[in-house]
């Protein structure tokens, strides 16, 4: 019988555990919004650097043409 | 005898009573100073009577058990908060397992609060899983710091590689088309 008898630990300064529990549940929101801001931040860069690697490989095509043209003149 | 005819009862000492029916006069009832003793309890006896000398809206606010306004009551569920909005990062997040919740003992509003004995290892342990995820976390952020601090330094090289490459052109333009 008194093995089924519930023990209870006794909590003191439940409120402020409350309260702290509170603060951390908008610290994890606040953690998510900034997650959030990061991905949307990082996928802009990379579409940045997507599009510099687009204009770098025109920028190569075009220097290697140019070499090509000055090395050999004889095909133009 | 017949059957509308009672039988005679034997005196019992009783007097017959004054009024008849059918006498028009009005009931008059003893007065004070009569033999028969008439109570006139007034409204403090009969609060002392009811047992709510103090006024039944003290009575009430007596018998009422005070619960604190922003505790919910013992062992109910927390109150269902609207869940955020969680941003899109590829991967769905895991979902947080089924466990019983806790229960809490009030003893009164300002009195003691308890714990089930199961619950507070639960509790104790989901502590310890939350520490050890912020501490991952916080070796995540600093790996992630390197990692701008590298990304930072590899746009730095990029660059001045432009930039040199920018010049370069501009003086294979100007000896091609300016001599």
């Amino acid at each position: 019988m008194m093995e089924k008898m519930p023990v209870f630990v006794q909590v003191e300064d439940y409120r402020d555990v409350l309260a702290l529990l509170r603060a951390i549940e908008k610290k994890v929101d606040d953690a998510k919004d900034t997650l959030l801001r990061i991905n949307e931040l990082k996928n802009e860069e990379d579409e940045l650097v997507e599009h510099w690697q687009n204009g770098l490989a025109e920028v190569e095509k075009k220097i290697e043409f140019i070499n090509h043209s000055l090395n050999e003149p004889e095909h133009f | 005898m017949g059957l509308f005819f009672r039988k005679k009862r034997p005196s019992t000492g009783i007097p017959a009573p004054i009024r008849k029916f059918g006498d028009s006069e009005a009931l008059k009832l003893p007065s004070k100073d009569g033999a028969e003793r008439v109570i006139t309890p007034k409204a403090k006896q009969f609060k002392k009577a009811a047992g709510v000398e103090g006024g039944f809206d003290k009575q009430l606010k007596d018998d009422m058990i005070p619960m604190p306004p922003s505790r919910p009551p013992r062992a109910a569920p927390l109150p269902s908060r609207p869940s955020p909005k969680l941003p899109d990062l590829g991967a769905p997040l895991p979902d947080m397992p089924e466990r019983p919740l806790v229960s809490v003992k009030l003893n009164n509003q300002d009195g003691p609060v308890f714990v089930g004995m199961e619950n507070y290892k639960m509790i104790l342990n989901e502590i310890k899983d939350a520490k050890k995820e912020l501490n991952d976390l916080a070796e995540i952020s600093r790996n992630l710091e390197k990692s701008e601090f590298s990304e930072e330094k590899s746009f730095g090289d990029l660059r001045s590689s432009v930039k040199s490459l920018h010049d370069k052109l501009l003086s294979v333009d100007e000896v091609l088309f300016k001599q």
